[in-house]
């Protein structure tokens, strides 16, 4: 059987690409600016764009959802007219808040958000130094008890407001990793400014590595997570600050003194398989310092990991981290 | 027997080529991004591979100005207005270890040593 | 073109493709491109001495083009090209004088080659002799990644010799 020479290669092609055609490995990706950060999402593998679209679409959603400044929001609503009937999602987001608030005696209050318009943290706001008396005043309507929850119905206090800023992107990367899952795509790495969230392995069946910012200049890393499949948010006070006769003031405020958190931590990372516990206790445990954050993981070693950095630029591990943590520094490690 | 040739004259480039490597990759600057900082903070981040054509970048500070000069070759301070000048008698940053530095006017040049072998990145500031 | 070379060559086509997909789904062993196995190269080898000059070619040439097209990269298919064609001239040109048994020397002479072509290009590609500097470091790993592809071509060449008769 004779056939010529162009045939032959055409064939050649056709039989090759059924051959390989499982070699596909198709990627999707998006960049795109929400909840005031800028967010990435990659995924790999099956749906990857449709994985992809659905889960920014979702996260879209949420920002108007929850949204301190955006007028549509139920947040806004609810701290205008002081109750809000709550959709699904906010009601879910105030639980986790509430849990994290038991959890951590207060370290960590949605109520904080009078403190922060204090300071001056949000956008358009002059940053500021309060006077102690001010503090004090708006203190009073901060609280986990100026907060009722009947039923779908939620309702504050005459002085109090909420901010999910500390919480609303670890709801989000939860449910955008929850719809990348539904699509079939089992591979994607998704950061919301800064929030990591992994979904799976990596396309080659290994662990992401996801490096944690030096504190003291961002550009390098302070040590790399391998993980698979869990969250690891940062919260740290070099974040977002401002400088006032002398001395620098950060953006995570204690809701026990009113004040920026002067716990002797840089930053803390926590690592979590609930995106939303993982964003709300990073800020919770860099409010309560090292010390109390021990306590806090002995107690709860089963719900996460974390990574502290000192002011003094001591790397401490909790025991679950000690074998997926690398580091070209000295790091101590946190028993159970 | 000529099996055996071909495996000497192999090894023997092949260690010829490592040790010349080792050499060339101290000396070269296989890591060419460059960044410039003032109190801490990154002004401009720079892969001099792919800067073409010379120019200046001009910092002020606390005491005057600074002005860097970024080619595809280097990048050295050109002039400082402070009194010592010790950046500019720095010349052109070469080592990894020995960032051009001004400490007057608190600006650092080097080179971003970071291997940059992570999938993602928690806690950096966007 | 008998059926069953064509067959063959596009079995072998196709393995190489897989080889070279397995191979780019790992990590990079270092930052410097174009240091790699080639496990791909071993297929090309095998087509040249069971099946010959025309049908190697077919193999090298269209698991480039596919695999480029696959990877996507318009710039990658310009290096893997050059390099391609420079070493597969040696491979042609020497074949004569290396027989199975030496299989394994032609292997690395042509490995070698690939990577001076790849290096060639970048740097007529980018515009920059610095790129020169990495040819030692290509040209190692070009007698490390040759000789060990070689090999295993000639283990299984000479298998297949056994096996035919």
């Amino acid at each position: 059987m004779k056939i010529s020479f162009k045939t032959g290669i055409t064939i050649i092609v056709l039989i090759a690409f059924s051959f390989s055609s499982c070699m596909v490995d198709s990627r999707s990706e998006s960049e795109f600016f929400a909840m005031d950060t800028v967010m990435t999402i990659t995924a790999y593998g099956d749906n990857s764009e449709s994985s992809v679209k659905s889960a920014v679409e979702e996260i879209n959603r949420l920002d108007t959802l929850f949204s301190v400044q955006n007028q549509n929001s139920e947040i806004y609503k609810l701290n205008i007219n002081k109750y809000v009937h709550g959709s699904k999602e906010t009601l879910e987001l105030f639980n986790c808040a509430q849990m994290v608030n038991t959890m951590t005696n207060g370290a960590f209050d949605v109520t904080i958000e009078p403190l922060i318009r204090e300071w001056g943290f949000y956008t358009g706001l002059e940053k500021q130094v309060p006077t102690q008396k001010k503090i004090e005043t708006v203190l009073d309507s901060v609280g986990a008890e100026h907060i009722k929850i009947d039923k779908e119905t939620i309702v504050l206090d005459k002085d109090t407001s909420v901010d999910f800023g500390g919480i609303a992107k670890g709801y989000a990367s939860k449910r955008a990793a929850q719809i990348i899952k539904e699509n079939g795509t089992s591979s994607a790495l998704l950061s919301l400014g800064g929030n990591v969230r992994a979904v799976g392995k990596k396309p080659d069946g290994s662990e992401w590595s996801i490096a944690i910012a030096n504190p003291d200049d961002n550009s390098k890393q302070a040590g790399v997570l391998n993980v698979i499949d869990t969250a690891v948010v940062t919260s740290g006070g070099y974040q977002r600050c401002f400088k006032y006769n002398g001395k620098n003031y950060h953006h995570i405020i204690d809701p026990h003194t009113g004040y920026p958190a002067d716990s002797g931590l840089k930053s803390v990372s926590v690592v979590s398989q609930d995106d939303c516990l993982a964003d709300a206790l990073s800020t919770a445990l860099f409010v309560m310092g090292l010390d109390n954050s021990a306590v806090l993981y002995t107690e709860n070693s089963t719900l996460f990991g974390a990574v502290f950095i000192t002011d003094e630029n001591e790397i401490y591990v909790t025991d679950n981290l000690e074998k997926s943590f690398f580091s070209d520094y000295d790091f101590k490690v946190i028993k159970k | 027997m000529k099996n055996r040739i071909w495996i000497i004259v192999f090894s023997a480039v092949f260690v010829l080529c490592i040790l010349s490597w080792m050499y060339i990759s101290n000396i070269s600057l296989s890591k060419r991004v460059v960044g410039i900082y003032q109190n801490g903070c990154l002004i401009e981040k720079i892969d001099l591979n792919t800067v073409s054509q010379e120019r200046e970048i001009t910092v002020s500070g606390e005491c005057g100005k600074n002005t860097i000069l970024v080619s595809h070759e280097y990048i050295k301070m050109k002039s400082a207005e402070c009194p010592d000048k010790i950046c500019v008698k720095h010349g052109e940053l070469k080592s990894l270890n020995n960032p051009i530095v001004c400490l007057p006017n608190k600006i650092v040049i080097k080179f971003e040593g970071e291997a940059e072998n992570v999938d993602a990145k928690t806690g950096a500031v966007k | 073109m008998k059926l069953k070379n064509l067959i063959l060559t596009a079995i072998l086509t196709a393995s190489a493709l897989v080889a070279f997909a397995i191979e780019a789904a790992f990590p990079p062993l270092t930052p410097i491109y174009g240091v790699k196995l080639g496990a791909a190269n071993i297929f090309t080898l095998f087509a040249l001495y069971v099946l010959g000059t025309k049908q190697a070619a077919a193999v090298l040439f269209l698991r480039i083009i596919l695999g480029s097209i696959f990877a996507g990269q318009i710039v990658s298919f310009m290096y893997s090209l050059t390099g391609g064609v420079l070493s597969f001239l040696i491979m042609i040109l020497l074949k004569r004088f290396f027989s199975i048994k030496k299989l394994w020397v032609l292997s690395t002479l042509c490995a070698v080659t690939h990577n001076i072509g790849q290096l060639l290009a970048a740097v007529f590609i980018t515009q920059t002799l610095q790129i020169m500097f990495y040819l030692p470091v290509l040209m190692a790993s070009g007698i490390a990644a040759g000789a060990f592809t070689g090999l295993c071509a000639q283990i299984v060449l000479i298998r297949f010799e056994k096996f035919k008769k």
